[in-house]
């Protein structure tokens, strides 16, 4: 059978206006997924310093694209099978049964493989070493390799998308195996009905959007546990909520318009209105998808970029030294204690080992207590494993020698004072502190950053006084911390690690309750490229998928216009006819399509800004204060996405007013 | 002077990418008076309706002009067309081609509107054309809502709007059944007894019976003509019957 690959690679042809645009569309794809894959396995991404969590980030970043990847072109593809039902009706008409139909498609399928497979391919090829130099670059990674063809991607490519296009054809097969010839056959057109404005469901869709707004913008950072769980619960109203608000009420504002008469019979206004109120109902839907592809991608770039950008500051916060030892001894009802000046004088005695500079050792006493403005109940939870309340705030106690050891001063105080540190962002508001209704502290408050080792997203307090022995009984835990500048090798922290454990544990026996002693060793270095590979590998993922979304958000912009273009033609034939001039029209459309593609973007932008809130609050858990730099990234970010989008849109509005005849 | 004048008209299409060049009007001449009903009749491909284009100036002619009480079509450019349709022309065509986006009220108020029309006066406006032709209670309904006839009226209302010069009607009674053809029909005559000029291009004989004058075109050139007179509609009728089969036949004039 000759026939069937000459009237797919026909009808390819002649639809070139549908099939070019899709067929380029898998091509990036494929493209973006070979890169992808490429690099997951690359011998120089694994070389450089974290390279293995990139390379897992990568490697589920491969799945999330495929994934939009089969949503994207099964869209795509139902458009183009729409606007071809006519021609296969005819080829039916003629007398081909359905099982050649099917024949026919299965070479189109075929033929589209086959050619965005080898584009996609050739583009993934030569752009990976480009992506390959941006990752490493923002990885800090060195790059030596030369130029080379990852034979483990293109078999990814090839297989993944060997489903997606599969799948494609079975959908193709059902749609014309459902549909009759006569009904393939007729044009679309035959009439329709008028968008009812119905109120409910556009306030509904409002409704649910100043929910989400609300929830988001309501959160309480000490809620920690409860911030990822409360930003899923606002995510689903969004975007319901949008598309209710595409759908619903766009009619509904259309309606109000329409009332408004003198607005309305306006030249400027009249044929756009109307219109506007019968495409939304059917377009609403595209719409409101495109806007919420649009909000993850600034969600994602800006808030990875954000991220990224802000590491080396958050490490110098989290890590005062370069090489950071922590001990902590967690007690139990039932557990053995020791006493905070035991702690500290083993933390001093390590610390005396330790070859570095400047180096600092110290012990501090913790408990949680719940209040606020200075009125505090000690709870006698451990902060680590209990659930933190509201009103829970995590006080640590250092003895005043502790103190002017460590900064090296020698400050005085009172019996009845004490210096107060916050290390979380909500700072210390009251002049006095009290315990459980017992003594009171006047307290002034001082930044030390020396201590910031720790979790910033609770209301922690630092508090100095001259005898801490009385809170002992107190107290969940004990945490000693040896920190010194110095460049260690591997083998040097695992040792000085292991000889402070023992040290740590030094009077512990066999069989008797022992206290826990948590105990970890980290270097600001390894801690930064842990950080760095994930943040890289984040907005390497992020950039891909918004040249993905970028690309899909493009094609379906592409084919309204082709779709809309082609119905309505008659329309403004008619409108010419009563005396429309091209300029009109030309204002007509530029006004039409302004709204509607534009509607999209703005409403993204708006998510986008609350949704910053939440963005904000968790990087302020992870101890990043760079408010200014994620509204400015935020900005620019969204800037330059409306300036290609307005670009690309500019373009495509170019090819509807081609088929309305201008 | 005559309100209309058609003198030499000539058009040549050529095909944009063989170059052959297709002559759709040799050589027409015509005049029509104020408050005429002339229908054009003529077989598919025999011109009429690029004559219709010409004389709507949807599109330029090659050769020859085209004055409207005084105004030189080929005179005025792409710009100035547009505003002389909506002022000077009404439109009826096989098709209604009324916006499915608007109602009957919107649809009529259409012309008004591109013109910059008070939006308070409109209302009244549309009550008064709807009035005329009887579809006063279809103002608020949809396209898709109403009947084939109903449709034509509601595009008549809406060529009637701006007052036209002339109104111009392309096959008007082509999608109507008999019931409704007659009365769209008897509307025209009736529109044309109030003093309103009016261009038919048709096919159907019944149709051109009941004009005032009635134009054969043949082969891009006005063949013949005939006079209603003060003949019955039936006579008419009789007469341009003939005169088609003599003309489809191919017998001298």
């Amino acid at each position: 059978m000759n026939l069937y690959p000459k009237l797919a690679a026909n009808a390819i042809r002649s639809n070139r206006q549908l099939y070019f645009p899709f067929i380029l569309m898998s091509s990036g794809i494929i493209g973006v997924l070979y890169i992808m894959a490429a690099l997951s396995t690359s011998d120089t991404v694994k070389a450089c310093r974290g390279g293995h969590t990139l390379m897992t980030v990568l490697d589920y970043s491969i799945y999330i694209v495929a994934f939009f990847a089969l949503l994207f072109m099964f869209f795509t593809n139902s458009f183009v099978l729409k606007r071809r039902t006519k021609e296969l009706g005819l080829y039916n008409i003629l007398g081909m049964n359905k099982r050649n139909l099917a024949g026919v498609m299965a070479f189109e399928t075929l033929i589209m493989y086959v050619s965005s497979y080898i584009i996609g391919s050739v583009f993934g090829i030569l752009f990976c070493k480009l992506a390959e130099a941006g990752l490493l670059k923002l990885a800090k990674g060195e790059n030596h390799t030369g130029f080379t063809v990852s034979g483990h991607a293109l078999k990814l490519c090839a297989l993944i998308f060997l489903g997606i296009f599969f799948l494609i054809f079975l959908n193709s097969v059902r749609v014309v195996s459902f549909a009759n010839p006569a009904q393939m056959f007729k044009s679309e057109n035959l009439g329709e009905k008028p968008p009812r404005a119905n109120f409910f469901l556009g306030l509904l869709g409002v409704a649910a959007i100043i929910f989400a707004y609300h929830k988001v913008l309501s959160m309480d950072i000490m809620m920690q546990e409860k911030l990822l769980a409360n930003f899923a619960e606002a995510v689903i109203p969004v975007i319901a909520g949008t598309f209710l608000l595409f759908i619903a009420g766009s009619v509904l504002l259309c309606k109000i318009l329409q009332k408004n008469k003198k607005y309305y019979y306006n030249k400027k206004h009249f044929v756009a209105v109307s219109n506007m109120a019968f495409r939304m109902k059917r377009s609403g839907a595209g719409l409101a998808t495109i806007s919420i592809l649009t909000t993850m991608v600034l969600i994602m770039l800006s808030s990875t970029v954000a991220f990224y950008s802000q590491i080396e500051s958050v490490m110098i916060s989290d890590f005062p030294r370069e090489n950071v030892f922590i001990g902590t001894y967690g007690f139990f009802d039932d557990s053995k204690r020791i006493t905070l000046a035991d702690a500290d004088k083993r933390t001093t005695g390590i610390a005396a080992k330790a070859e570095g500079t400047d180096v600092v050792s110290y012990a501090k006493l913790n408990f949680v207590a719940n209040g606020k403005n200075g009125e505090y109940n000690i709870t006698g939870k451990r902060e680590r494993y209990d659930s933190l309340e509201e009103g829970d705030c995590v006080f640590s106690l250092i003895p005043l020698d502790s103190y002017n050891r460590i900064t090296g001063q020698s400050v005085k105080l009172a019996d009845d004072e004490a210096i107060i540190s916050s290390v979380s962002k909500n700072g210390y508001y009251a002049d006095f502190l009290r315990f459980n209704d017992s003594k009171t502290y006047k307290t002034k408050t001082v930044d030390f950053d020396l201590f910031s080792q720790g979790r910033h997203y609770l209301n922690s307090f630092l508090v100095v006084m001259n005898d801490v022995s009385s809170y002992e009984q107190y107290a969940s835990g004990i945490t000693c911390f040896i920190m010194f500048n110095g460049d260690l090798s591997t083998e040097q922290m695992r040792v000085f690690g292991k000889e402070t454990y023992a040290e740590l544990k030094s009077d512990e026996v066999e069989g008797e309750n022992p206290y826990r002693l948590g105990f970890e060793s980290t270097t600001r270095q390894t801690s930064e490229t842990q950080y760095s590979s994930v943040y890289s590998g984040l907005i390497f993922m992020g950039v891909m998928l918004t040249i993905l979304f970028m690309g899909a958000t493009i094609l379906l912009m592409y084919y309204r216009q082709v779709f809309e273009g082609h119905e309505d033609y008659g329309k403004y034939q008619i409108l010419r006819n009563v005396g429309m001039s091209r300029k009109d029209i030309k204002s007509t459309v530029d006004s039409l399509t302004f709204v509607t593609f534009l509607s999209p973007v703005l409403v993204a932008i708006a998510h986008t800004s609350v949704a910053m809130y939440f963005v904000h609050q968790f990087m302020v858990i992870q101890g990043m204060y760079g408010t200014l730099l994620l509204i400015a990234t935020s900005a620019v970010v969204s800037i330059i996405f409306t300036l290609i989008y307005f670009i690309f849109y500019k373009l495509t509005s170019r090819t509807y007013l081609k088929i309305v005849g201008q | 002077m005559s309100y209309l004048e058609v003198t030499n008209l000539k058009k040549i299409y050529t095909t944009r990418l063989s170059g052959n060049k297709t002559q759709a009007l040799t050589n027409v001449c015509f005049t029509v008076e104020q408050g005429e009903f002339v229908a054009i009749m003529g077989e598919s491909g025999s011109g009429k309706t690029t004559l219709l284009n010409l004389v709507a100036a949807l599109d330029k002619s090659t050769e020859g002009s085209i004055i409207l009480d005084g105004m030189d079509l080929s005179s005025i450019g792409e710009a100035q067309r547009a505003t002389f349709r909506r002022d000077n022309l009404g439109f009826v065509f096989q098709e209604f081609n009324l916006l499915d986006t608007f109602t009957v009220e919107d649809n009529i108020l259409l012309p008004l509107v591109l013109q910059g029309k008070k939006a308070s006066d409109l209302h009244e406006e549309a009550v008064k054309a709807a009035a005329c032709l009887g579809i006063t209670d279809l103002l608020s309904k949809y396209p898709y809502e109403i009947s084939g006839g109903q449709k034509q009226r509601a595009a008549v209302a809406r060529a009637l709007i701006t007052h036209p010069k002339m109104i111009l009607a392309d096959e008007p009674t082509g999608a109507l059944d008999s019931k409704s053809s007659d009365e769209l029909l008897n509307q025209f005559v009736s529109i044309n007894g109030g003093g309103q000029t009016i261009l038919m291009v048709t096919h159907s004989v019944k149709a051109a019976s009941r004009a005032s004058r009635v134009l054969f075109i043949k082969d891009g050139t006005i063949f013949h003509q005939l006079y209603k007179g003060d003949a019955s509609d039936t006579a008419f009728y009789q007469k341009i019957s003939d005169t088609l089969t003599m003309l489809t036949t191919g017998g001298e004039k």
